[in-house]
Formats: structure tokens, C-alpha cells, sequence
């Protein structure tokens, strides 16, 4: 064993054919779909054409799920990074005998399956639910609010889902921090405040970057969740795609989106890994 | 796509090893079909008997109509992804159309001769399992707590102090068709005119757009869903569970649908197949589904039974007489203009 | 009081993760309106009245779990070994492309291989859609990728002068490596391999465009279920569902350590 030599190549063909056949070949042949045409419900004309693409960029209704989808990513970030940095704090500088217990709280939603979880909000955030029948009982409302089967359910569903990401990647960054900084800048008579806005969050921002592009980009991949809090309600790409391939059968513009869902993706993922990249290298 | 096939030829030609052949011992029957109570009325009469007598299993596939009608477009001309399919008759124009049914031989679907003219394709295509209407259901209790009468009209849904109680259906299902379809018919236009229902649908101030009716009836009884556009069938069976729920075929008029039964083009058993829709339109079978669901039965040989049957009549549209009261959409040329629909309803309703 | 405010948030941010998963046991005994709070009488009925569907679902979404991350381990353990040790060219490259599927979402996956199972009917008439070996196919996207990756995170700490003193004492190249190389690589063989089983359990879009009819995994049956039949049944499925993902979760923090295993995902 051991070595340098150029035999170690053969190794990696069980896994490189077995790639090749169930993802590599597929992935192409979705790509070639996008550039053709439909003359019917899933059948696929000859010609090749990039009009897929221009109807997509040109068409308002195409640009609206774009833009959903985006305001979607962008929202949950924003509730995973107000509700994640405070815990991540905790997490990060507690020495409580309770942090192991609370850290495998933080992860252990992530072993019930997802579809499950998105169950479990429906007695919650119904008309009739848990959270409008605390709001109707205390008269803080006169009526229910809607909070399923729309826009803010798929919200509410997500930062669930994604919580424990952030959670994670920012209590290693926040770990990485010196709390004897926190400690020196108080005793230079620093509030609380300042402290936490002169000194943890500027050191703490290339690792809440990092954690948002993570939780932005499954956010805007995601497809379960939408579809199960959204209702029939939402459009975002994700549901789109779906919808064009299970009921309306118009494989090629589903094809079309889902290879700009695709090149989306894949280029914040290669953000994000760089990013995560340079951030190890600066430690 | 030739390029995409011949490409994959030569790339994949290896991987033909890895799929096992499939040696088929027994046979079992795949149905699609609707899940809820119609499953259960299905498995109760006719599939448990039909496994018993011959040996044959049956395995059901729950799905909603559409979504069978894209996995049987999807897999034309391949193997089929199930022998027999059930659908509402929307759907049913569309996959005859589409061809993606096969023709019941008479000789084995012995009762097809047994069932009402209009019930059977011209074709035989399909068979006509069963009536069943579409008008308004409603929770009594909120209704009178909130003041609102009882709704005598469609235009009822559009009562501004239901804001926020209405479920519409979505247009995926018969029920969000057919509604659609009355609401272009009340507002000048018809099959073919689908965006002025839309638009006037648009104008709900909707609580939900339901696909499933078993969410919609777990939000009829906790008292988030007031009002709704809904089928006979639940409604009624949710009356007989002593819950404050009333059904109405409002003033303009009901609608008239009806569930088909089909053998799927390219199944591997056909034969066998149709000696299970034989089962599914026998006079047992018909009864048990008429009395369960409630609805009207499509075979001749238990008219007698049902006309005398004054409960099922007030619940369902039990004889063919009755189901000409209601409006019977022209599927042909609403489905002509489906993906019109379809496209108008994203732009208009999902936000 | 900026501790009593954290201490606030703290208990909300947990009440948060955890109600739902609480909330669907507890209203799987709802008797009337089960979305409806607070819950108005005690039953137990719809647990008989779980259809049998779901208990063949919960044995097809095992076996494919089970088949996929033991090809997947097979597979991916010599290749990321050659991926850490290997001098030939274009490495960097191949193992990109090895990583490559967990950058595409699962949606675009799924109904890539939609298209590929129709099309590969065209070409050899084989049904890939709708059958095991279809689901199996599917779920290595993403198997594969998880074990090269959890092997050559833990091949990073390896230290080759292990192997070296094993074979100066006379070892056998394969004795070495099944003696030497694989338990102490065993830690990160073992983390991708549940990872993988655990994500083929629960996955959505990519078994529900290879999968249908008897090949319908568990969560894949309860999502078609969301849409056409969503009541009591589905609750009193999902809690059963909670239980064993507790037991099994304990289990794991036991013996792999769950906070690592979720670490070493991103």
C-alpha cells in the first residue's frame, strides 16, 4: 500500500462509472431537454433552439418565481441569523453541565424526517391551531391569522428546517473567538452593546456569511417544504419544476428551470465553499 | 432527442447487466386510484372478493387523477405504470383522448351491457362507475355564530363576512374544474371562456386552495373552513357523523360528474384486468359503493333498490333521472383549453 | 436583564425546534378536527386505522436504504482512497466531480432521472422508474458522494507511517490493508454510511420521480397522502415515525456521536 504511484487510478472507477450512469448521464440529458421544444404534453419536438431561455428572462410571470424564490432564500436567512446567533452564543461560551444536552437538542430534529416535521406544524399554525388560539384566548387578535398553506408557512417550515445549519456553523465561529476580547473591551467601560457590535459581530461576520449562503442556498433548493407548508399556494422554482414534470408535462420548460435552479446552486455552493476556504486559512 | 438516445446507447450499453431480470410468478394487478373512501369502498367490495375468488392480488396506487393521467401520458408507448386507472370523467376525455386507455371487451366486462346509455363510451373506453354531484357544503354552526345565512347561491362564496373562511378547490381537481366552469358560465363565457371563472374566483378571499379533501374535512371540523365548494360525496358522510355540516346544490344549479373505470393501454395483464372491472361495475359492488360514498350507481340491475331507497336519493344523484338536473361540462372543450386554465390560474391566484 | 432577554430567546429558539415534532403526537390522539387546538377528545382510532400501505412503504424505503449505503460504501471507500493517496492527473478535477451531486438540488436530480428511466426505456425497454433498483439508482446521487467525503475527511488525520511499520514487519499488502488501513479509517467508513441510510430514509423528490406503485418509499407515500388524504391516519403514521427516530437517535449519539456526524455534513 502506500505510495504515489498511478495505479491508485483504477480505484476510483467503480465510483466514477457508477456516477457516470446514475447522475452524470441524466444530468446531461436534462440539459440537452432544455433547449427543446414541446409539440404536446410530454412530447418533445427536434429542434434545438435557446427560446426556453429567452421566454424565462423575458417573461414576467417567469421573472415573479425568480424573484419569490430569492425573497424566499433571503427571508429565512434573516430569521436563521436573528434566531441562530443568540443560541449559537450560548453554545458557544456557556459552560453550563447543560450544553451537551441543548447541542444535541439543536441537532436532533435534523433525524425526524422533514416530512414529519412539516406535519407537526399544521395543528400549530392552523386557523384553529395551537398559535391563533393563544393569540384569540389572551385578545391580541380578533381573528386568526393565516399562517399554512401560504408564503409564510414555507417561511416558517424552512427556518425549522435549516435552524440547526446556522446553529452549528456559527457557534464554531463564535468559538473561535477570544472571549477574553469581549472581557477587555468591558472593562474598558464598553456596554453590552458596544461590545457586541464593535467586537463580536465584526469577528463573527465571515462565519455568519458562510452560514448564510449554506442556509440560502438549501433554502432556495428546497422542495418538500414548500410544497407540504406552501398550499398549492406558493410558486417558487422548486415547486414550478415539480409541477411541470408531475401534471402539466411540459418537460422542457421544467427542464429550463431546473437547469438554472442548477447553475444557481451550484455556483453559491462554490461561493461558499471558497469563502469557507479563505476563512480556514486566516485562522 | 436523437442525439440524447443514441448517446446514451453507447454510454450505458454496460449497465444493462445490472438490471435483474424479473421473473413474474404470480400476478398482481395494479390500480390506480382515488385514496380516501372510494379506496376503502373499492378494496371493502370489490378487490378483496375479486383476490379471493381467483387468486389474482391487487395493489392500489393513491394519487390524485391528474397526476395518474401524467404518469399514463408519460409512459405511452412504454410499459404501462398501472393496469387499471380510475379517474373522474374530466379526466377521463383527456386520457381517451390522449390514447392512453385501452377498449373493454364486452365478452369479459360482461356488465357493460348492464349499464345506463349514457353511462357507456361510445368507444368503450371507459365504464361509468358511479353519479356524483358538486354544489356547496357549509358549517351550520359557524354560519349561525357569525349571522350569515345559509347559502342558497354560488354567489354566496363571495360574501364578504366569509373573508378568510371560503376553501376553494384548486383547479388540479374535477371540483376546482367544474367551478371554474360554472363561474365562466355565470359570468357570459363557458368551457372555452376558463378565464372569466378565474377571474372572478380571484375575488374570494380564500382561507385555503385545497387538493386534498381529507385536509379540507379536518378544517370543515375544526371550524377553519366555513363554506366550500365541495362534492356530494363527503359532505354527507360528514352530516352522518352528526357534525354541523349541510350540503347544498345551490339555486343556478349543481354539477354532474361522474368516476370512470379503465383498462390502462400496455398492460401486461389485460385479461385479467377486465375481470376485475367486471367486479367493480357487478350489482354487489355498485350497491356497497352507492350506500358508502353515497352515490348514484351506473348499473341498470339495482335501479330497482335505489329508487327505493328515499336516503340515498336526498343525498346523492341517485338515478340517472336525477343526475340530468345537474349541468354536464363539455370536458372536450374545457380540456382544449386546459393549459389555458392552468396558466391563467398561476398568474392569478398563486402568489 | 441582557441575560434573562438570552435566556428568553434560548427557551423560545428550542420550544421552536421542538414543537412541531411534540405537536404531532400529541394531536395523532385528537379525536375531532385534528389540525384544531385544544385537542377535544382522547382517541386512539386513527392508529387503527393506519392503512397496511404504510407498513410496506416503511419495508421498501429499508431495503433501498440498506442496498444504497452498501454499494455506495463499497464504492466510495477505494475511491476516495485514491483520491487522498493517487499522483495522476487531473485529481483535483475527479474529486470534484466525485463531491459534484451534492451540489445539485435533489428536485433537479429527480426529474433528471425522470427523463433518463423514460428515455432508457426507449433504448433497452428496462423499467427503471417505478422499481427498487430504480429507487436504489437514485438515492446513490447523493450515497456516494457522502462516503467518498466522510472517508476522506478522516484520511486527512491518517498517518502513513502506520502502514510503512506494518509492512517493514513483514505484512501483506492486503493484510495490511484490512488489518491496518480500515479500522483506523473505520470512524469515517462508518459516519458517510449512516448518513447515507439516514438521508435515503427520509428523501422526497428523487423517490418520487423514480418510485410508484410497490417501489413508494415511506416518505414519499406520506407526501402524495399530504396532498390527497391528509387526516388523523397520517398523524398517528408520522408519531410512530417520531418514536423510532428517537430510539434511533439515541442509539447514534451513543455510539457515533450526533453532533459530530452532523458536523462533519457541512
Amino acid at each position: 500500500m502506500g505510495g504515489d504511484g498511478k495505479k491508485w487510478g483504477v480505484f476510483l472507477l467503480p465510483a466514477l462509472a457508477t456516477l457516470s450512469f446514475v447522475f452524470i448521464a441524466p444530468i446531461c440529458i436534462l440539459i440537452v431537454l432544455s433547449f427543446y421544444q414541446m409539440t404536446g404534453p410530454a412530447v418533445v419536438g427536434d429542434e434545438a433552439s435557446l427560446s426556453n431561455y429567452v421566454q424565462f428572462f423575458s417573461d414576467p410571470f417567469y421573472l415573479r418565481i425568480l424573484w419569490n424564490t430569492f425573497t424566499l432564500g433571503g427571508l429565512v436567512v434573516l430569521f436563521c441569523l436573528i434566531i441562530g446567533y443568540p443560541v449559537s452564543y450560548f453554545l458557544a461560551r456557556s459552560n453550563s453541565r447543560w450544553r451537551g444536552f441543548l447541542l444535541f437538542l439543536v441537532v436532533s430534529p435534523l433525524l425526524v424526517s422533514a416530512v414529519v416535521r412539516n406535519i407537526g406544524w399544521f395543528p400549530i399554525l392552523s386557523n384553529s391551531g395551537l398559535v391563533n388560539w393563544l393569540l384569540l384566548e389572551s385578545s391580541i387578535i380578533s381573528k386568526p391569522i393565516p399562517l399554512i398553506s401560504n408564503f409564510t408557512g414555507v417561511i416558517i417550515g424552512l427556518v425549522h428546517a435549516l435552524l440547526p445549519f446556522m446553529i452549528l456553523t456559527l457557534t464554531t465561529v463564535i468559538q473561535r473567538i477570544e472571549p477574553e476580547l469581549e472581557d477587555a473591551a468591558a472593562s474598558l467601560g464598553a456596554g453590552p452593546v458596544t461590545v457586541f457590535t464593535q467586537v463580536l459581530l465584526p469577528l463573527s461576520i465571515p462565519g455568519a456569511i458562510g452560514g448564510s449562503l449554506l442556509v440560502f442556498t438549501m433554502a432556495i433548493a428546497a422542495f418538500t417544504t414548500p410544497v407540504i407548508m406552501g398550499g398549492n399556494r406558493v410558486l417558487v422554482m422548486a415547486t414550478y419544476i415539480g409541477q411541470q414534470f408531475r401534471t402539466v408535462l411540459d418537460y422542457a420548460i421544467g427542464a429550463t428551470a431546473a437547469a438554472i435552479l442548477l447553475i444557481l446552486v451550484g455556483l453559491l455552493t462554490v461561493v461558499a465553499s471558497k469563502l469557507g476556504a479563505r476563512k480556514v486559512e486566516a485562522m | 432527442m436523437k442525439l440524447a438516445k443514441t448517446t446514451m446507447a453507447a454510454l450505458l450499453g454496460v449497465a444493462l447487466s445490472l438490471s435483474p431480470a424479473m421473473a413474474q410468478q404470480d400476478i398482481t394487478l395494479k390500480v390506480a386510484s382515488f385514496a380516501g373512501p372510494f379506496g376503502e369502498a373499492l378494496q371493502k367490495y370489490a378487490f378483496e372478493i375479486f383476490t379471493k375468488r381467483t387468486g389474482i392480488k391487487v395493489e392500489v396506487v393513491y394519487a390524485n387523477p391528474a397526476d395518474h393521467l401524467a404518469k399514463m401520458i408519460a409512459s405511452r408507448g412504454r410499459e404501462a405504470p398501472f393496469d387499471i386507472v380510475a379517474l373522474d370523467d374530466d379526466v377521463t376525455a383527456l386520457a381517451k383522448d390522449s390514447g392512453v386507455l385501452a377498449k373493454l371487451d364486452p365478452a369479459i366486462v360482461t356488465n357493460l351491457k348492464h349499464l345506463y346509455p349514457e353511462g357507456k363510451d361510445k368507444d368503450d373506453m371507459y365504464a361509468t362507475m358511479f353519479y356524483f354531484s358538486m354544489g356547496i357544503a357549509y358549517n351550520k354552526d359557524k354560519l349561525k355564530a357569525a349571522g350569515i345565512p345559509e347559502p342558497k347561491s354560488w354567489n354566496d362564496l363571495w360574501d364578504p363576512r366569509l373573508a378568510g373562511h371560503v376553501a376553494v378547490p384548486d383547479i388540479i381537481n374535477i371540483q376546482g374544474r367544474d367551478f371554474v366552469i360554472q363561474m365562466a358560465r355565470m359570468n357570459g363565457g363557458d368551457e372555452s371562456t376558463p378565464e372569466k371563472g378565474i377571474d372572478k374566483i380571484a375575488e374570494i378571499k380564500a382561507h385555503s386552495y385545497y387538493s386534498s379533501s381529507s385536509t379540507l374535512q379536518a378544517q370543515m371540523e375544526s371550524g377553519d373552513v366555513w363554506m366550500v365548494p365541495w362534492n356530494n360525496m363527503r359532505a354527507t358522510a360528514m352530516a352522518d357523523r352528526r357534525l354541523p355540516i349541510g350540503f347544498v346544490i345551490p339555486k343556478e344549479g349543481g354539477i354532474g360528474n361522474t368516476d370512470t373505470i379503465s383498462l390502462v393501454a400496455g398492460s401486461r395483464y389485460p385479461k385479467e384486468a377486465q375481470m376485475l372491472i367486471n367486479y367493480i361495475l357487478d350489482p354487489f359492488a355498485q350497491l356497497g359503493m352507492a350506500k358508502l360514498l353515497p352515490t348514484g350507481p351506473s348499473n341498470m340491475l339495482v335501479a330497482a333498490v335505489v329508487r327505493a331507497d328515499t336516503e340515498l336519493a336526498r343525498k346523492a344523484p341517485a338515478t340517472p333521472e336525477s343526475h340530468k338536473e345537474l349541468y354536464l361540462p363539455n370536458w372536450t372543450l374545457f380540456n382544449k383549453n386546459l393549459k389555458k386554465a392552468t396558466d391563467h390560474w398561476n398568474r392569478k391566484i398563486q402568489k | 436583564m441582557g441575560n434573562v432577554v438570552l435566556r428568553a430567546v434560548l427557551i423560545g429558539a428550542f420550544l421552536f425546534l421542538l414543537a412541531p415534532i411534540a405537536m404531532v403526537v400529541v394531536s395523532s390522539f385528537n379525536g375531532v378536527g385534528v389540525f384544531a387546538f385544544p385537542p377535544q377528545q382522547f382517541t386512539t382510532r386513527w392508529y387503527r386505522e393506519i392503512d397496511p400501505g404504510y407498513y410496506s412503504a416503511l419495508y421498501v424505503s429499508l431495503v433501498v436504504a440498506t442496498v444504497t449505503s452498501i454499494i455506495a460504501t463499497i464504492v466510495s471507500v477505494p475511491a476516495a482512497l485514491a483520491l487522498a493517496r493517487g499522483g495522476f492527473p487531473g485529481r483535483n478535477l475527479l474529486s470534484s466531480l466525485c463531491l459534484s451531486p451534492l451540489m445539485v438540488p435533489a428536485l433537479v436530480t429527480g426529474v433528471a432521472l425522470f427523463q433518463f428511466s423514460l428515455l432508457f426505456w426507449d433504448v433497452f425497454k428496462v423499467t427503471l422508474g417505478g422499481t427498487i433498483t430504480g429507487l436504489v439508482i437514485g438515492h446513490l446521487t447523493f450515497a456516494i458522494p457522502f462516503g467518498v467525503r466522510a472517508v476522506l475527511a478522516s484520511h486527512t488525520r491518517y498517518d502513513l507511517s502506520i502502514e510503512e511499520a506494518a509492512e517493514s514487519l513483514g505484512a501483506r499488502p492486503l493484510q495490511t490493508f484490512f488489518q491496518v488501513t480500515l479500522p483506523i479509517l473505520k470512524p469515517g467508513i462508518v459516519s458517510g454510511a449512516v448518513f447515507s441510510f439516514l438521508i435515503s430514509l427520509d428523501e422526497v423528490p428523487i423517490a418520487l420521480f423514480m418510485g410508484g406503485g410497490s417501489a413508494t418509499t415511506l416518505p414519499v407515500k406520506i407526501f402524495t397522502a399530504i396532498e390527497i388524504s391528509f387526516g388523523g391516519d397520517i398523524l398517528a403514521v408520522s408519531s410512530i415515525i417520531v418514536a423510532i427516530s428517537v430510539v434511533a437517535m439515541l442509539i447514534l449519539d451513543r455510539f457515533v456521536g450526533l453532533e459530530r456526524l452532523f458536523m462533519s455534513k457541512q
